[in-house]
C-alpha cells in the first residue's frame, strides 16, 4: 500500500517536473485513441467487404452449379421416359467436381428430402468428409419452404472455422425432391482477416510509437529554449551573474533570451556596483582604521606624557591635560568599536574558532569585571548546569559579547546580584547574564540594538560605554551564526541571552529560559 | 650599558612619542622611517628588540621581519594598526615574536618590551631532553643527534618551558604568562602560531609531532622523555 503511494507520489512529481513527459503522454493517449478507432472502422470494413463478396461468389456459384446439375437430370431422360437416377448422380457429382472452382468448398451433398414416395430412389451422396452435422433443419426447411432461389445460412464448421452452407432444390425425375447443399470453409476469409488485423495493429502501434517520437522531437525543440531559459536563469540565481542566454532567430523563443538576458544585465549591473560600493566601504573602513590609529597613537602617547606632567603645570593647563587624557580615551573607545561595527557590517569579520570550554569563557568574563563590580558593590554568581565540555567557539567574540553583557548589568543593575547562565543541548550553546535593576520597558528593549542609543540620556553612565556595544555583540552573535534575545521588565531588570548554534547545525533552540529559573529538582 | 631599542614606523610623530617614553625608561632608542632604513639601523645599531610597524615605504614590515630573522632571533614586536586578523597572523608568521595594537599607550608598550627582553635564568639542571632533541640551558642551545637546531629566544623559551614540567599540560593562556609575560587575557594566536614555528625547526615531521604535542581542547605539552 505504502510502496503503491510512495510511487504514485513519485511519479506525480516527476509528471509535474517534466513538461516534455506530459505533452508526450498525452499525444500518445490521443494517437492510441485515433488509432483504435481507425483500426476498428478499417477492420470493420474489410471484414464485412471480405465475407460479402465471398459470400455472393458462393451464391453465384451455388446457383451456376444447381441450374447444370438440374438440367443434367432433366437431360438424364431417355426417349422411352426413363432414368438412371444413380447413372445422372454419378454424373451430377461430376459435373458439380467440375463446376464449382470457388476457393474453400469443403464438401457437397444431394440429399434426398424426407417424407415423400417417387417411383424409384436415388440414393443420397455425399462427398467425401462432408460435415454433415453442420447442415441445419433450418437451412433444409428454408428450401423446401422456397425451392426457386438459394439458401444461405453461416455455419460453424469443425475446429470452429467460420463457414456457409448453401442449397437449393434439386427435382430429380421420377425419384422426387433433393436437396443440393454446399459447406464452403472461410478458413481462408479469416485467415486474410487476421492478417490484415494483424498488419493494421502493427501499423497502429508503429504509428502510436512514432508519434511519440514525433511529439518528444519537436517538444524537445519547441521547449528548448524554455529549458535554457530554465537552467540559466537557475545558474544566475545561484549567483553566476554572467550567465546569459544564446540568442537564435527572431521567434518567441528569441525574445524570451533577449529580454532574459537584458534583465540579467542589469541585475548583473546593479550588483556589481553594490559590490564595488562594498568593497570601496571596506576598503575605506580598513584605511580609515590605519590612518586614525596611526596618528591617535601619537596624541595618545604625548596626552599621556603632558598628563603624566600635570602637576608642573599651573591650574588651567593641568584641568586641560586632565581632559585630554579623559577625551582621547573616550575617542579612542569609540573609534574602535566604530570601525569593528564597520568591519562587521561589511561582512569583513571572519571567525575564529578555537576549542574552549563555555563555562570556563564565562568564568574568565566574570573575573574580568571583578573590579568594576567590586566598585558599584555588585555580586556576580555563575550558574553552569552545562556547557563544561569543549566546543567549538570564537572565544575573542564571545567574551566582547559577554563583558558587554556584564558591563551593561552592572551599569543598569543598581548593586543588586547579577546572574550569569551557561548552558547547553544537542544543537546550541547558551550564555545569559540577568540582573535586577531598573530593567526597560517594550519600547525600550525594542531599540536596545539601535546604534548610540541608550536606555535613558538623562542617567549618568558608570562604565563609559559608547551606545554601540550591543550593535557590536549583535554582529559579533550574526558572525557566529547565533542569537541575542533580550527579556526585561521596568523594575524586575532585564536579561540578555546570547544562543550560539554548534558547528554544523541551523536550527536551534536555546538550552536556556529567558529570563533562564533555577530548576526545581525533586 | 642600556638596552638598545630600535623603532620603525614611517610616521615620526609615533617615533618620537614612543622614543620619549623608552628614554625616560632607560632604554638607547633609535628610529627608522622606511623598511630599506630599518635594515640598515638593525645592522649598524644592533638592537637588543626591534618594534616594528607593519606598514612602511620601501619595504614592508612583513619583509622586515622576515629578512631580520634569517640572521638573528632579535626579538621583534609589530605595531599593528590594522587589526585584520590576517596581517597579524602574517606578521607572527614571518617571525615576530609578539604584537601591539594601536593605538596602544605606554604602559603596555613597555611591559611588553620589558618581558620580551626578559630571558630565562638557567636552573639547575645542565640540559633537557626532549624526545630526542636535548636542550642545553647552559649553552642556550638546542641540538638533535648532536646537530644544533637554530632557535629565537622565544622559541627557546617556549620549548623550555615545556620540557621543564613534562608531565604538566600547559594551556595557551599559562603559556600566554609564562613565556610572553601577559598578565591578562590576551591573544591564544600567538601561542598557536609559535608553536607551529617551534614545530617546524624541530620536528621530524610537522603533521606527527613528537617533542610539542597538542592536547585537543587544553593546550600543549612536551612529548615523551624516554627514548623508544
Amino acid at each position: 500500500m505504502t510502496i503503491f503511494r510512495r510511487i504514485a507520489r513519485r511519479f506525480r512529481s516527476y509528471w509535474l517536473s517534466s513538461l516534455r513527459l506530459r505533452m508526450v503522454a498525452v499525444s500518445l493517449g490521443l494517437s492510441l485513441v485515433a488509432v483504435v478507432i481507425l483500426g476498428g472502422v478499417l477492420s470493420y470494413t474489410i471484414e464485412r467487404n471480405l465475407f460479402e463478396s465471398r459470400r455472393n461468389q458462393i451464391i453465384a456459384e451455388t446457383q451456376a452449379v444447381s441450374g447444370s446439375v438440374q438440367a443434367q437430370f432433366d437431360g438424364a431422360i431417355d426417349a422411352r421416359g426413363f432414368i438412371d437416377v444413380e447413372g445422372a448422380n454419378a454424373l451430377a457429382q461430376n459435373t458439380i467436381r467440375a463446376t464449382t472452382n470457388s476457393p474453400g468448398l469443403s464438401g457437397f451433398a444431394l440429399l434426398r428430402v424426407p417424407g415423400q414416395t417417387s417411383d424409384q430412389v436415388m440414393t443420397s451422396t455425399s462427398s467425401v468428409n462432408f460435415p454433415v452435422d453442420v447442415v441445419s433443419a433450418n437451412l433444409r426447411t428454408a428450401i423446401h419452404d422456397d425451392r426457386a432461389n438459394v439458401h444461405v445460412q453461416s455455419v460453424e464448421l469443425p475446429g470452429g472455422i467460420p463457414g456457409i452452407a448453401t442449397g437449393t432444390n434439386i427435382d430429380v425425375p421420377t425419384a422426387g425432391r433433393y436437396d443440393l447443399v454446399f459447406v464452403y470453409t472461410l478458413a481462408d476469409v479469416a485467415q486474410n482477416l487476421a492478417f490484415v488485423q494483424y498488419a493494421l495493429g502493427i501499423g497502429g502501434i508503429l504509428f502510436v510509437a512514432f508519434t511519440g517520437l514525433i511529439v518528444w522531437t519537436v517538444s524537445t525543440r519547441a521547449i528548448r529554449p524554455i529549458m535554457m531559459t530554465a537552467a540559466t536563469a537557475e545558474r544566475f540565481a545561484a549567483g553566476n551573474l554572467g550567465e546569459r542566454i544564446s540568442v537564435e532567430g527572431h521567434d518567441v523563443s528569441a525574445t524570451l533570451a533577449t529580454s532574459f538576458n537584458r534583465m540579467a544585465e542589469s541585475i548583473e549591473g546593479q550588483i556589481t556596483t553594490l559590490a564595488t560600493l562594498s568593497t570601496l566601504q571596506q576598503q575605506f573602513v580598513s584605511d580609515v582604521s590605519h590612518e586614525l590609529r596611526t596618528p591617535l597613537t601619537t596624541i595618545k602617547l604625548a596626552t599621556s606624557m603632558l598628563y603624566q606632567n600635570r602637576k608642573s603645570f599651573d591650574k588651567d593647563t593641568k584641568r586641560a591635560a586632565e581632559l585630554l587624557e579623559v577625551q582621547v580615551a573616550r575617542f579612542e573607545n569609540l573609534l574602535g568599536e566604530l570601525l569593528e561595527l564597520s568591519r562587521i557590517d561589511a561582512g569583513a569579520a571572519d571567525l575564529e574558532s578555537e576549542q574552549v570550554s563555555p563555562a570556563s569563557v564565562a568564568q574568565a568574563c566574570i573575573d574580568n569585571v571583578a573590579t568594576l563590580a567590586a566598585t558599584h558593590k555588585t555580586p556576580i554568581t555563575l550558574h553552569a548546569p552545562g556547557g563544561h565540555g569543549v566546543v567549538e567557539l570564537d572565544a575573542r567574540r564571545i567574551r566582547r559579547i559577554l563583558l558587554n553583557f556584564l558591563s551593561n548589568a552592572i551599569d543598569h543593575g543598581e548593586g543588586k546580584p547579577i546572574e550569569v547562565w551557561v548552558d547547553s543541548n544537542a544543537d546550541a550553546v547558551s550564555f545569559a547574564v540577568r540582573d535586577h535593576g531598573v530593567g526597560m520597558t517594550e519600547t525600550e528593549v525594542d531599540r536596545v540594538f539601535d546604534r548610540f542609543w541608550r536606555a535613558d540620556p538623562s542617567r549618568q553612565r558608570k562604565t563609559g560605554g559608547t551606545g554601540l556595544g550591543l550593535a557590536i555583540a549583535a554582529g559579533d552573535a550574526r558572525v557566529h551564526g547565533g542569537v541575542i534575545d533580550v527579556w526585561s521588565r521596568p523594575n524586575e531588570g532585564a536579561c540578555f541571552r546570547l544562543t550560539l548554534p554548534r558547528a554544523g547545525v541551523t536550527e536551534f533552540v536555546s538550552p536556556l529560559g529567558l529570563p533562564p529559573e533555577e530548576e526545581t529538582h525533586a | 650599558m642600556n638596552s638598545r631599542v630600535l623603532i620603525v614606523d614611517d610616521d615620526p610623530g609615533i617615533g618620537e612619542v614612543v622614543e620619549l617614553f623608552l628614554r625616560a625608561e632607560g632604554f638607547d632608542t633609535r628610529v627608522a622611517t622606511s623598511g630599506p632604513e630599518a635594515l640598515i639601523a638593525f645592522d649598524e645599531y644592533h638592537p637588543n628588540l626591534v618594534l616594528l610597524d607593519l606598514n612602511l615605504p620601501g619595504l614592508d614590515g612583513i619583509s622586515v621581519c622576515r629578512t631580520i630573522r634569517e640572521s638573528s632571533g632579535t626579538p621583534i614586536i609589530m605595531l599593528t594598526a590594522r587589526t585584520d586578523t590576517q596581517d597579524i597572523i602574517h606578521g607572527l608568521e614571518a617571525g615576530a615574536d609578539d604584537y601591539v595594537e594601536k593605538p596602544f599607550n605606554e604602559k603596555v608598550l613597555v611591559a611588553r618590551i620589558k618581558a620580551c627582553m626578559r630571558r630565562p635564568v638557567p636552573n639547575s639542571t645542565d640540559a633537557l631532553l626532549v624526545g630526542d632533541v636535548v636542550i642545553d640551558l647552559r649553552g642556550h642551545t638546542v641540538s638533535r643527534d648532536g646537530e644544533p637546531i637554530s632557535l629565537t629566544p622565544l622559541e627557546f623559551e617556549l620549548l623550555h618551558t615545556l620540557a621543564a614540567r613534562p608531565t604538566e599540560v600547559f594551556s595557551r593562556e599559562a603559556l600566554l604568562e609564562q613565556v610572553w609575560g601577559y598578565q591578562y587575557k590576551a591573544d591564544t594566536r600567538l601561542v598557536n602560531v609559535h608553536v607551529q614555528r617551534l614545530r617546524s625547526k624541530i620536528e621530524r615531521d610537522v603533521d606527527d609531532p613528537k617533542i610539542v604535542l597538542t592536547v585537543r581542547g587544553i593546550g600543549y605539552r612536551a612529548g615523551e622523555t624516554n627514548p623508544a
